[in-house]
């Protein structure tokens, strides 16, 4: 068993092949002969830490995404019952997810969040998109016109 | 809080959008921000979609086998006619072609996109091009649709070609074809081009979703017209959730459905489109539509059913029929036919039929091959001495609208009729809230919109009256100036009426107290309210 330290102090314990489906956590472990010794994450805080080990735990033992297809493993896949239950949260709690998958370097709860937050987007406006994601609008009326207009054809495809 | 543009990383977000499939939800993404509109339409919005000509296109395909990431990010490709413009008023070709001829990014569309060629491509040159798009398709690692609406069919290569190579991504959910005789080309080597249905990658295409095909079935080897080869791909796709299959006239033969459908398993279908000429008897075809109640939009050849519509059922239905059906597309003796049967409750729009008092039995059933049996009891010897006789349908189908058993319809689209069937339509059914009529309806009426008038006042609930051709047009462009009298005649007359729309645009009538005012807009576009800068009508 080796011992992560959250960014707030708290330790979280887990077994190797849990913890090396992060590549990060997984070249850090070649390093470490002595187990006893805590690795500490200062980039994510424990309620964040808890829902990943949840996660690497679910997955341990689940083939580990092939580097090369990187840029197109993520749009292929389907998110799975447990996956969707376990995503599913405010986008606060989303965001921070993706940030620690990807600071970890966890690919396939990278994709699971990108593919998430993507679900939240399909079929909704703009007005509504700016305010599940809280963004300001910062173009000008005649910068949107012409958004709209160069791409007429988008609107209803 | 703070946005998601500042608490995730570009890499991120590019994957976030990449996750995303249709184009309208990119858009919508990149009008919410700059930092957004910056990520999303430059890598994703402009590779979503291409509608291509493959004479035209090495260029693009050629980009495509350089950049493999962007290639993964195309969703949709079409390979257009050569001569679009010749054909594009064809029923099928998916009609935003007409807005939208060509979609690449605007980079490829100063190229060799716009440039006329000089003469038709050899066979050489189209093989050369094909391969070029093959090593692109190869690439495109998401594709989800793809359709080839060109002739002739791709030129078959030994290994890669085109269709197993579409197989092999294993993304792709829609396939939408073209599948002409070869005899009917002139521009190619006959010899180098295969039907469909002789073309085995083709026929080994699985895990399709939705499916369009028009096609003459035609099969060389047996130099007749013969679907078994090619209704053998569609009865593998069990996960169908639409069939769109239109039957090309071929010396004059009609398709049997019944190889089709006594065959296949569709656990999802949702949509069956069956055109041309094809027909079916009507207990097989029952049989059928009893076997999936998941069906909600009906779209059928006039021959399906066919000439024993005149035999009376021999069994009530004890159980609704297609209980999910929205809209049926259909002649008025079909949906006549359907509501005996039991489909009824929840048909929202019905469209596609005519209405005339008059109609000549040979021309109804034109060349239907079924054998009816003079002999069996409640069959009916049709009039085929090519006289008009008084419609046996029109009666039961406006019966049919005027006993509410479609108690959810409020649309009737495609309508054929003279103005004294429309008085009668409107008799029967005045609770109609959408309605469009054929443009040919106002030629033969030679847009004398005063007849019509008093028979749209019987319709209290029209809010959509679809209406192409009705105001006079310069080609395709409607100029309201001159069209100020009738749109003020009609937004007078029908006291709820909201929009009158036309192909891909309509008049949206601004009333306030006793003010009647119009603006023309792009279809879907149906605020009420004057936008700023936009031209506003007036019938005072």
């Amino acid at each position: 068993m080796f011992t992560l330290l959250s960014e707030d102090g708290i330790s979280f314990q887990a077994e190797r092949d849990v913890l090396e489906r992060s590549v990060l956590l997984k070249n850090m472990l070649e390093d470490v002969q002595d187990s006893s010794n805590s690795i500490p994450l200062p980039n994510v805080a424990s309620a964040v830490l808890e829902k990943v080990l949840h996660f690497c735990e679910h997955h341990r033992g689940d083939p580990l995404p092939v580097p090369e297809e990187d840029e197109t493993r993520m749009r292929k896949i389907v998110i799975e019952d447990w996956d969707y239950d376990f995503i599913s949260a405010n986008c606060d709690i989303v965001f921070e997810i993706i940030m620690a998958a990807n600071y970890l370097d966890i690919k396939d709860l990278l994709d699971l969040g990108c593919k998430y937050v993507a679900s939240l987007i399909k079929g909704k406006s703009t007005e509504q998109i700016r305010e599940l994601f809280h963004i300001v609008n910062d173009l000008t009326p005649e910068e949107e016109e012409k958004i709209k207009k160069e791409n007429q054809w988008a609107e209803a495809v | 809080m703070t946005s998601i543009t500042k608490r995730l990383p570009t890499e991120t977000l590019h994957l976030i959008v990449s996750s995303l499939d249709a184009p309208s939800d990119i858009l919508s993404l990149a009008l919410s921000c700059k930092a957004l509109a910056e990520i999303a339409i430059p890598r994703h919005l402009n590779y979503r979609v291409f509608h291509i000509k493959i004479s035209r296109s090495v260029d693009i395909f050629k980009f495509f086998t350089q950049a493999e990431l962007t290639a993964a990010e195309v969703r949709e490709l079409n390979i257009i006619p050569e001569n679009i413009w010749d054909v594009c008023r064809g029923n099928f070709m998916p009609d935003r072609w007409m807005a939208n001829p060509l979609v690449p990014p605007k980079e490829f569309a100063v190229g060799r996109q716009i440039q006329v060629p000089a003469e038709r491509t050899s066979t050489e040159q189209t093989r050369e091009y094909e391969g070029l798009l093959i090593e692109a398709l190869k690439r495109m690692k998401t594709l989800k649709r793809f359709g080839w609406y060109r002739f002739p069919q791709p030129l078959v290569r030994d290994g890669d070609d085109l269709w197993s190579i579409l197989g092999s991504l294993g993304s792709l959910e829609l396939l939408g074809v073209v599948d002409f005789p070869t005899s009917m080309l002139t521009a190619v080597d006959y010899q180098a081009v295969k039907e469909l249905s002789a073309t085995e990658t083709f026929l080994n295409l699985r895990g399709l979703k939705i499916l369009r095909i028009h096609t003459t079935c035609f099969d060389r080897e047996k130099n007749a017209v013969d679907p078994t080869s090619l209704f053998g791909m569609p009865i593998e796709n069990s996960d169908l959730e639409e069939i769109h299959l239109h039957l090309q006239e071929f010396n004059n033969e009609i398709v049997s459905l019944i190889p089709l459908i006594s065959v296949a398993h569709w656990n999802h279908l949702r949509v069956l489109d069956i055109t041309g000429y094809v027909h079916c008897t009507p207990f097989p075809f029952l049989a059928f539509l009893q076997s999936y109640p998941a069906i909600e939009e009906l779209v059928l050849a006039p021959l399906i059913i066919g000439k024993r519509w005149f035999q009376k059922p021999k069994y009530r239905p004890s159980e609704p029929l297609l209980p999910k059906l929205r809209r049926l597309q259909c002649t008025s003796y079909q949906a006549v036919w359907l509501v005996e049967q039991g489909a009824r409750a929840s048909i929202t729009e019905i469209a596609g039929f005519d209405l005339f008092k008059d109609v000549v039995m040979r021309f109804v059933f034109f060349n239907d091959p079924d054998e009816v049996d003079e002999a069996d009891e409640g069959d009916v010897v049709l009039d085929v001495s090519g006289q008009s006789v008084p419609s046996p349908f029109l009666g039961p189908f406006l019966s049919i609208l005027k006993s509410n058993r479609l108690p959810c319809l409020t649309k009737l689209g495609g309508v054929e009729c003279t103005a004294a069937t429309f008085s009668a339509l409107a008799r029967a059914f005045p609770r109609v809230r959408e309605l469009s009529l054929e443009p040919w309806v106002w030629h033969s009426a030679d847009r004398d919109i005063d007849g019509f008038l008093p028979h749209l006042a019987l319709l209290p609930q029209l809010i959509v009256l679809g209406a192409i051709r009705m105001l006079h047009c310069d080609g395709d462009h409607y100029d309201l100036e001159s069209n100020v009298e009738t749109v003020r005649k009609i937004a007078e007359t029908c006291l709820s009426l909201e929009r009158i729309v036309f192909e891909m645009t309509q008049i949206v009538l601004i009333r306030e107290g006793g003010r009647i005012r119009w603006v023309f807009r792009k279809i879907g576009d149906n605020d009420p309210v004057v936008q700023k800068g936009e031209k506003v009508h007036s019938g005072t």
